[in-house]
């Protein structure tokens, strides 16, 4: 045996027995009743139809071509807007304005007047096997697309709102991570503080209508004011506060279920 | 049951690529509930240990470039506030220094090591849960295995003897 192959072996014992070594018991219980929650199967087991469960994956409920149409939304109202500031007539401007809605000073149409439509809580269903967005109707009042344009919109929030969890999840992450080992950073804080007003605006927004992402979104609301309220002279016992808030209510786990597989 | 058969080994690779209790719960509570999720997706042409593997390594791995990335950020941070400031510190020891090394080696090589040296993982398991052919997964253990002599040179002397 050369001496390289008898440092190997040296250091490969080593490594076995001091490197990260894994508690004796490993917490399945905890783990499993974790699992179980993720999957939103409650009492009921696993092992049967995946359509049973609360939680579907995010790409089956959101096909692709969302996407392309928020886009083709978003370039529309930016072509709309820039329209407007280049100066339509009144009767044009009329032809936009959605019933029931008024005109600020300047001729624009006031947010708070414009009547919201409620996102589609079945946008699973409304998947109609790829062939494509549903197509409005006939009728004149059809012909401006006031169906489209909420729909997208509705949708719009969806993929908003992904985006936030996504970025709740790591910073939850993060934070977990500096949790157990007792530190506390200035700027996990400040993350926090952008990431609260963001939950706040998406819970009164028609993003929160649907009540599985209510749930979820105050959770995290309240998960992040008391990390925002934490200090470096916190108490242990608000930290564990913090800590029971996130396993005892699965804002994690439910967040990761909640986001986008990426690569699936 | 599948979560019984597999999870306590899931489990400990996570703890050793994690090195933290929490995040190891997070990484197998994750890669269970998508492996039932995707339960339908699964093909018997390998082993159920073998597909939950290559999804323990795919949460793993993802979750601690989150947490390394984060990380980073926060230390360059601390760096900037202690400029000026010099430290004195101790002569790390052996297994500290062991420690540094497998940390400090790349993704590919600490991965490929821990499973390999540390939990036992055959390299036909390690290609196929890191989607790697088994002769990528030794040329991997073997310059991790040059990386740490490297490192750990100043030592070799006590250990050969």
């Amino acid at each position: 045996m050369s001496d390289e192959d008898r440092m190997d072996a040296l250091l490969r014992q080593m490594a076995a027995e001091e490197y990260n070594r894994p508690p004796e018991i490993v917490p399945r219980e905890q783990m499993w009743e974790a699992v179980r929650q993720g999957l939103g199967t409650g009492d009921k087991g696993l092992g049967g139809n995946e359509e049973q469960g609360t939680v579907l994956p995010f790409r089956r409920r959101v096909p692709r071509w969302v996407y392309y149409a928020v886009a083709a939304a978003l370039l529309l109202a930016l072509g709309i807007q820039l329209g407007r500031l280049i100066g339509p007539s009144p009767a044009a401007q009329e032809a936009v304005v959605p019933k029931g809605s008024q005109l600020d000073s300047l001729g624009r149409v006031s947010p708070d007047s414009v009547p919201l439509v409620a996102p589609r809580s079945d946008l699973a269903r409304s998947d109609d096997g790829g062939k494509g967005p549903p197509k409005p109707k006939g009728g004149p009042e059809r012909q401006l697309g006031p169906d489209a344009p909420d729909d997208i919109r509705a949708r719009a929030y969806t993929v908003a709102t992904a985006q936030h969890l996504t970025e709740a999840e790591a910073m939850l992450t993060a934070f977990k991570g500096d949790l157990s080992q007792g530190r506390m950073d200035a700027e996990i804080s400040a993350w926090g503080k952008d990431l609260l007003s963001n939950t706040r605006l998406l819970l009164d927004s028609p993003a929160a209508r649907d009540p599985v992402r209510r749930r979820l979104l105050q959770d995290l609301e309240l998960v992040l004011v008391q990390i925002v309220q934490l200090s470096p002279k916190s108490s242990a016992r608000d930290r564990d506060l913090i800590k029971g808030a996130l396993t005892d209510d699965r804002v994690l786990t439910r967040l990761r279920t909640a986001i986008p597989v990426k690569g699936t | 049951m599948l979560y019984d058969q597999h999870v306590d080994r899931v489990y400990r690779l996570a703890f050793r690529l994690a090195g933290e209790d929490e995040l190891a719960r997070d990484f197998t509570q994750e890669t269970f509930i998508r492996a039932f999720q995707r339960l339908k997706d699964f093909r018997s042409e390998s082993s159920f240990g073998t597909w939950i593997h290559t999804i323990a390594m795919s949460v793993s791995l993802n979750g601690l470039r989150k947490v390394k990335k984060f990380r980073t950020r926060e230390s360059s941070l601390d760096d900037a506030l202690t400029v000026g400031i010099v430290t004195r510190r101790a002569e790390p020891d052996l297994k500290e220094r062991l420690r540094q090394a497998i940390d400090n080696l790349p993704e590919g090589y600490r991965t490929v090591f821990v499973m390999h040296d540390v939990e036992g993982y055959t390299h036909e398991e390690i290609g196929e849960a890191l989607g790697v052919q088994p002769g990528t997964s030794k040329a991997q253990l073997f310059r991790a295995r040059a990386r740490l002599r490297e490192a750990l040179a100043d030592f070799a002397g006590e250990w050969v003897s």
